[in-house]
């Protein structure tokens, strides 16, 4: 029978890839967690007594604030990208099958290229005498002197989006390719605008790609610390910037290791808040 | 023409469309009247489904008009048509539940939560399925789905209601008891219905009108009766039930509408509707149950039958039907009614017998069809 190679073979790819989550996922979570319980040690950056120290600290109201602002900065990219996305994708799904495949693998491609790079190369746009105010003032002379948009908010906020937007992009163009003509057809039959059938046929039908779409951009943003650093100057901390100069900068681990902590145990909750969603729109999880 | 005095609701003239310069429907005028049940019927492809989505402005024609109502509508999209479908695989709503999914299109023309609700539970109930209102499309069985369909375009009461075959996906006893239960609805509201199919049967026992189609050309129109009785042609015929198709030659003109004529094997006189001359080829066209079988040993061969060989028979409860090979090779199939006057005649495999017909039973065509 053909059937026992076939099963030692699971057996083997089942059992490496847990080996894997093992070794490179859960341990290093641990270890996260265990340093975050332990002091500050000079000599050995974390170690004993253990205390809860490093949690009270986070409470400070300087952290709070890095929070919130984290929160706010990572819900905005969210909704620019969904906002961007939607429309991208559904023309995607909607062009005829040989374009769809060429403008999806465009969608993927920058994917091939470190995303520090591609930041990098946002911020030679971006710059003062970057590519962008060259085509503003030089070239179209639209504008008299250039805009000053490296290292501010708004260069952070484009960046992401930028680097985020294919996580946005591929599981919303899942569900529009895969949503039956049939239905707006039925809604445009019934005496639909245009306007109805999108927020009352297409949206409900594709919202487990939105979440999905929003889950999968909202939990990266939340964590980003080189796109902040490289595009906004360090000028405004965040979660993620916070996090790496604890480790890396203030040789603080147990305090960094707790901040980490707190964010995972976020995106936790949000994951299992998606699951729970999924499970009542019947539909299966990704 | 018996729809003489009625009114035209929908007219097609001259419409015309193809896809990536592949021509499926030429060009082709169509009346569908107030109040009648018409079926397009042809094979795949023949362009049916392409008119009605046509009709109900999903697609636009080439070439030609397309009158609603009186009104042209060519440029008006699908959402201010005054028609409704129901769509193959129904395309029921699946995140609204049957009440929502009935409601949409009189929401959509912002009636009153009132009056929606009325005309909904009305709706439902006119298709039995009252207790479903709160469920979600998935969860009815096949059949319930095409009855929520089928409320959710009739509670609009549109001019026109369009099926683009609606009853494929049912199982054969579900599909005859909707097909019954579709023809008395459209018959009680008086409405209008465009129902499209690839199943003759089904065309034949909803309909008022059959337009049976080839390749985008309606090949003929008529009642169901005018299309099974007296096809305009070889593809009609062959199209709607089994058919012998005989083929023959004028020998002589008896009178304006008798000819004999040499056919397959023998000689008979033929009714016929039009024109022949001496010498022309014609087909002649013979429905199973048309024939009459005898044995040779029962009957003595009689002037105008055709002998033969049975070479295969089938018990089907009704009938006897029997597969008869001519001497020159063609073969007949025969199909007789067990009735008083025999209860219980039989053949054997391999028995001669004389083939005949009830005559101006037989459809004359020329050999050009």
């Amino acid at each position: 029978m053909e059937t026992r190679p076939k099963n030692r073979f699971r057996t083997f790819v089942i059992g490496a890839f847990s080996a894997w989550l093992l070794i490179f996922v859960l341990a290093p979570n641990l270890m996260i967690a265990a340093v975050s319980l332990a002091t500050r040690s000079e000599e050995r950056f974390a170690g004993l007594p253990l205390s809860l120290e490093s949690y009270v600290r986070l409470f400070d109201p300087i952290y709070l604030s890095v929070f919130l602002r984290s929160l706010g900065m990572a819900l905005l990219i969210t909704a620019l990208c969904l906002v961007a996305g939607y429309p991208f994708a559904y023309i995607i799904a909607r062009s005829p099958a040989r374009l769809r495949n060429a403008l999806l693998l465009l969608t993927i491609v920058p994917f091939w290229t470190n995303s520090l790079i591609r930041t990098y190369a946002v911020a030679l746009i971006l710059r003062t005498r970057g590519l962008l105010n060259y085509l503003l003032v030089d070239f179209l002379g639209v504008l008299d002197k250039p805009l000053d948009l490296l290292y501010t908010g708004t260069a952070v906020v484009a960046g992401s989006v930028y680097v985020l937007l294919p996580f946005m992009v591929l599981p919303l163009y899942a569900v529009i390719e895969r949503l039956d003509p049939a239905y707006t057809e039925a809604g445009r039959d019934l005496g639909a605008g245009r306007l109805d059938v999108f927020f009352r046929i297409v949206v409900p039908l594709t919202m487990p790609g939105i979440l999905a779409g929003c889950l999968l951009v909202f939990l990266p943003a939340l964590g980003l610390f080189y796109i902040p650093d490289v595009l906004g100057g360090a000028k405004d901390l965040f979660i993620g910037n916070f996090i790496k100069n604890q480790f890396l900068d203030a040789r603080d681990w147990p305090f960094g290791a707790a901040g980490s902590v707190v964010l995972t145990a976020l995106m936790a909750v949000l994951l299992l808040t998606y699951y729970l969603v999924m499970k009542r729109l019947g539909e299966k999880v990704l | 023409m018996e729809n003489g005095e009625k009114k035209p609701v929908v007219s097609l003239s001259g419409i015309s469309k193809s896809f990536d310069g592949h021509v499926v429907v030429p060009g082709i005028d169509l009346t569908v009247y107030e109040g009648e049940f018409l079926t397009l019927l042809g094979p795949s492809g023949c362009g049916k489904t392409t008119i009605l989505r046509m009709i109900a402005g999903f697609e636009r024609p080439d070439d030609g008009d397309i009158f609603i109502g009186g009104v042209r509508v060519n440029n008006v999209p699908p959402n201010r048509r005054d028609v409704n479908m129901v769509f193959q695989n129904y395309a029921l709503f699946p995140h609204m539940t049957v009440f929502s999914n009935v409601a949409f299109g009189l929401a959509m023309k912002r009636k009153p939560r009132s009056e929606i609700e009325k005309e909904v539970n009305h709706a439902l109930a006119q298709v039995k399925l009252s207790e479903f209102a709160s469920r979600k499309p998935r969860q009815l069985s096949g059949g319930q789905q095409q009855r929520v369909a089928l409320a959710r375009a009739l509670v609009n009461k549109p001019k026109v209601l369009l099926f683009d075959e609606p009853l494929n996906a049912l199982d054969y006893r579900l599909r005859k008891e909707m097909q019954r239960e579709l023809r008395h609805l459209q018959q009680t509201l008086r409405s209008t219905f465009v129902f499209v199919t690839h199943d003759q049967e089904e065309a034949l026992s909803m309909s008022d009108r059959v337009a049976v189609m080839r390749e985008g050309r309606i090949e003929q129109l008529g009642t169901p009766r005018q299309v099974y009785e007296e096809p305009r042609n070889l593809f009609v015929a062959s199209f709607i039930g089994e058919t012998n198709v005989l083929s023959g030659t004028v020998l002589d003109i008896l009178d304006e509408k008798r000819v004999l004529a040499k056919v397959e094997t023998g000689q008979c006189a033929l009714n016929v509707k039009r024109a022949f001359a001496k010498g022309d080829r014609i087909r002649i066209l013979l429905r199973p149950e048309d024939l009459r079988v005898e044995t040779l040993t029962r009957a003595p061969e009689q002037e105008g039958r055709l002998r033969g060989t049975v070479v295969e028979k089938n018990y089907k409860g009704a009938t006897l039907d029997s597969v008869i090979l001519l001497e020159n090779g063609t073969r007949l199939l025969a199909s007789e009614f067990f009735d008083e006057v025999d209860e219980d005649f039989d053949y054997q495999i391999g028995e001669k017998v004389s083939v005949g017909w009830v005559s101006s039973w037989e459809v004359v065509l020329g050999d050009e069809a």
